[in-house]
């Protein structure tokens, strides 16, 4: 179970205090995500393995945006999912947020996909993720450095992918 | 008649809506002050939630504050193959929901967000026993003073309640948060260690008691009258250490002695017997002979008869520390479980100090008490455990770094 940890990563990068959002961009109005957290779990505990991308994110802008998928240096493809009668598969067309309003990624809903994991990903260890929109202007991905935790809910994801 | 509360909340309204008069017209006037009644009700509603304590500084947060009204002390076991790499990664989880839910928030990726609906002045504390040490081959970063204690007389020790190799200490004045907190802080931690026991204490709670008042065990005495007090040189001097590797500078010594109260027994003594083992009164918690429990104990006044006022085998005699090494501060609550036998309850003391040297400053009294103090009659050490609590962290520090690094 434990491998060699990206734990030199995990601390380097510090911690985001929960009070203290990622944007990606220093002027607001903006896209933030909140509470943003990468599942750890038998899926991602090796190379080709997969995971999911999980958190808050609200449009702080006056355009409806679209979350249409992203890039991690971890994982080659990136793509947005959703979690229908159980039953996992790509969202086509992203997911669109409304000027103002929030849309929460977790387990068993709508997430993001890592797939073709590049290394294992171990609980208590930092994930880079680029999330990309449409919508806002010039697109600019949201960076975020997020936690690797393990969680159980909303297994469906990936028993349906199977 | 108005109630004091409804007074309270009235002023609070027209306080908190100060739009009341800067408000256009009468009717926004009218609704700025129910909505300033409103909010003011539901913040006196939830008060005891709605506290939190500050998680972040040079000290961890769990010792020098009152005790909490709920506790839970947890011991876990490195499972095998744990490197100091996998610890670097579980004290990063813990430092993640410390930050959040000693801040009243959900830790992340919590599957019942809901059940976190304050924070209930929780505290997270983290320590590490001396086996962790071994474990790690981490010797060379011991803090001075701290190793496994020597065998005590008096002590009938059970492995269920004894030793660890990292203990989380977490502490609420709500019972419902506390589960809640605990059963995160477990499912954060399997991957590394295992529970080796958890034992839940209480004090009274939130709102029952004046602020500062000493709190009392299940025998019926204050407990910790001799604490220096939170803030002051000699809590300083007495709990924080300042000399040693720099993940515990700023850090402290603990131990937690179960300690099991033959209440029964106690029960069938008289008020005055039960008084002269201790060497207080029982109601004000003042030395025998003394009206106030902070008067000073004057170990050589003679009764009538030309007998000590404090009897020689009197536990405040016993424990009186001897120079000023021999001082610490204690921080207790009580415990009641069901025991093996019908009808019987198995009650009695998480008892706790804490010092920078639990060798220089707590072993000495330990070892006095265990060679000859008559409330050994009623009490038996039943579980012992020492840890070294790792310095405070701020915003963005990952707990003991600089020991697993």
């Amino acid at each position: 179970m434990f491998r060699k940890s990206l734990i030199a990563a995990a601390v380097a990068a510090s911690l985001i205090a929960p009070a203290v959002p990622a944007t990606f961009a220093a002027t607001a109005p903006s896209v933030v995500v909140t509470d943003g957290w990468v599942r750890a779990s038998s899926y991602s505990d090796h190379v080709d393995g997969m995971t999911g991308v999980f958190g808050k994110i609200t449009n702080k802008t006056k355009n409806t945006v679209t979350l249409v998928g992203g890039s991690s240096s971890l994982a080659p493809m990136v793509q947005v999912h959703q979690v229908v009668n159980g039953m996992m598969s790509e969202k086509k067309g992203g997911i669109k947020i409304a000027p103002g309003k929030s849309v929460t990624l977790q387990p068993g809903g709508l997430h993001v996909m890592l797939m073709g994991l590049k290394q294992s990903i171990l609980p208590g260890t930092k994930v880079d993720v680029k999330l990309a929109f449409t919508g806002i202007g010039k697109p600019k991905p949201v960076s975020l450095s997020l936690l690797s935790k393990t969680a159980n809910a909303g297994d469906e994801e990936y028993f349906s992918n199977k | 008649m108005l109630s004091r509360r409804q007074i309270l909340l009235g002023s609070l309204a027209t306080a908190g809506g100060a739009g009341v008069f800067a408000a256009a017209s009468g009717a926004a006037a009218a609704e700025a002050y129910k909505q300033g009644f409103e909010h003011a009700k539901v913040e006196l509603e939830t008060w005891v939630g709605s506290n939190s304590a500050k998680w972040a500084g040079k000290h961890q947060a769990g010792i020098e504050s009152p005790a909490q009204a709920h506790t839970n002390f947890i011991a876990f076991d490195l499972l095998s193959r744990v490197t100091k790499d996998d610890m670097l990664r579980w004290m990063v989880l813990l430092t993640d929901n410390i930050s959040r839910m000693c801040s009243g928030k959900p830790a992340l990726a919590d599957p019942q967000p809901d059940l976190m609906v304050g924070a209930a002045n929780l505290t997270i504390t983290v320590g590490f026993g001396p086996s962790l040490f071994t474990k790690l081959g981490l010797d060379a970063k011991l803090p001075t003073g701290f190793g496994p204690l020597p065998k005590f007389k008096i002590d009938r020790l059970e492995a269920d309640y004894s030793d660890g190799d990292v203990l989380i200490h977490a502490s609420a004045d709500d019972l419902q948060i506390l589960s809640h907190v605990t059963r995160t802080l477990l499912r954060d931690s399997e991957l590394f260690a295992q529970v080796r026991w958890i034992q839940s204490g209480f004090t009274n709670a939130v709102g029952v008691n004046k602020a500062g008042q000493t709190q009392r065990n299940l025998m019926g005495q204050v407990d910790g009258t001799d604490n220096p007090e939170f803030g002051s040189e000699n809590f300083k001097d007495q709990v924080w250490i300042t000399e040693g590797p720099d993940w515990i500078i700023g850090g402290t010594q603990l131990v937690l002695r179960r300690i099991a109260m033959n209440l029964p027994t106690w029960d069938q003594m008289g008020r005055e017997q039960k008084e002269q083992v201790i060497g207080r009164h029982l109601d004000t918690g003042a030395p025998l002979g003394q009206k106030n429990e902070r008067d000073p104990i004057d170990f050589e006044a003679k009764n009538e008869s030309g007998l000590p006022v404090i009897a020689p085998f009197a536990h405040i005699r016993r424990a009186q520390n001897q120079n000023l090494d021999e001082r610490f501060f204690r921080r207790p609550f009580n415990y009641q479980v069901t025991s093996d036998q019908p009808g019987v309850l198995d009650a009695g003391l998480l008892w706790t100090a804490y010092a920078k040297s639990l060798a220089k400053q707590y072993v000495p009294v330990q070892q006095r008490l265990a060679d000859f103090d008559l409330l050994n009659q009623w009490t038996t050490p039943v579980g012992s455990a020492v840890f070294a609590i790792a310095r405070g962290i701020l915003p963005g520090e990952v707990l003991a770094e600089e020991l697993f690094s």
